[in-house]
């Protein structure tokens, strides 16, 4: 019960930067996630009824007749499944050019990222290695944004807006 | 009502309308200088298009005027003419008239951009 509460009680704050390298030494977890959802989500689909039920009316007191509508569940099935393929693809590109970013980092480095992110070890924090990784992380973030076809949103990576220079201010407005 | 009126109710209208679209306070915008820069995160649409307007025109001036502007309006207090005066080796009258020249300026500027955007959203519905 006590270990219950002291879990409880601890107030963990994440940073941004060490949300997205967990984030991103975790894809290929979440793409397994994916693909069991759309397995799920399959069963689902194939399992339901087709047959003609019957239902009361009650605005005019009578039992009427209802079908399984084709054209509506068909959309929305194939909207979803559209959309969780597109995430699946975008995510394996990102962990393509991440494992890429991997394999070029020496042994020690790497062995580090794993220790303190996956394994969750106590060692001594390197802030230039995950300062690299983070910048590398941006960089996929756009490229991918780009390949989709959209503007990459520069927003987000501004961290202190108050000490933008004007022309700064004026790439991340796009006047 | 008689023919007369209504006639002068017909040319009321576009000068009101034209009225309504000139009016362009600038040192409301320019207050807001640093807010704009601070919050541009969490800010919602119509003050987007508030930062956005102003920032246009700012881009339209020279650097040298847009360095004077930010002097005193780019900062999270804003310091008394008197002050920024002393520091720029001016008497008070003549800086107070630079600045209100080069706000004049942007008002302008910002008025034209005003007029040239609600003509092109109007000529677009039309389409």
């Amino acid at each position: 019960m006590l270990h219950v509460l002291v879990y409880f009680r601890e107030v963990v704050v994440i940073e941004e930067r060490d949300e997205m390298i967990l984030k991103y030494l975790k894809l290929s977890f979440s793409i397994d996630g994916t693909k069991k959802r759309i397995r799920r989500l399959k069963e689902e689909y194939y399992s339901k009824n087709l047959y003609t039920r019957n239902e009361p009316d009650y605005g005019s007191g009578r039992i009427i007749v209802r079908a399984y509508r084709v054209e509506t569940e068909i959309v929305k099935y194939v909207d979803v499944l559209m959309d969780l393929e597109k995430s699946i693809a975008t995510k394996s590109k990102k962990l393509r050019y991440f494992n890429c970013y991997l394999e070029e980092l020496p042994l020690n480095e790497r062995e580090y990222l794993y220790n303190r992110f996956l394994r969750q070890f106590d060692v001594i924090v390197q802030e230039q290695v995950e300062q690299a990784a983070y910048e590398e992380i941006l960089e996929i973030e756009d490229a991918i944004s780009y390949m989709n076809g959209e503007i990459p949103d520069k927003l987000s990576q501004v961290e202190d807006s108050t000490e933008l220079k004007f022309d700064e201010l004026l790439e991340v407005l796009d006047l | 009502m008689n023919e007369q009126a209504i006639s002068e109710i017909n040319e009321m209208i576009p000068r009101l309308r034209s009225q309504e679209q000139t009016h362009v306070r600038e040192v409301y915008y320019l207050n807001n200088w640093y807010r704009y820069k601070k919050n541009l995160k969490i800010m919602g649409s119509s003050e987007l298009k508030n930062a956005r307007m102003l920032f246009r025109a700012l881009k339209e001036l020279t650097q040298e005027n847009r360095e004077f502007l930010a002097m005193k309006y780019d900062r999270p207090k804003r310091p008394t003419d008197a002050y920024l005066a002393e520091e720029l080796g001016m008497s008070k009258d003549r800086y107070v008239e630079k600045r209100r020249m080069i706000q004049r300026e942007l008002k302008s500027i910002m008025i034209s951009q005003k007029l040239k955007e609600s003509n092109g959203a109007s000529k677009w519905r039309k389409k």
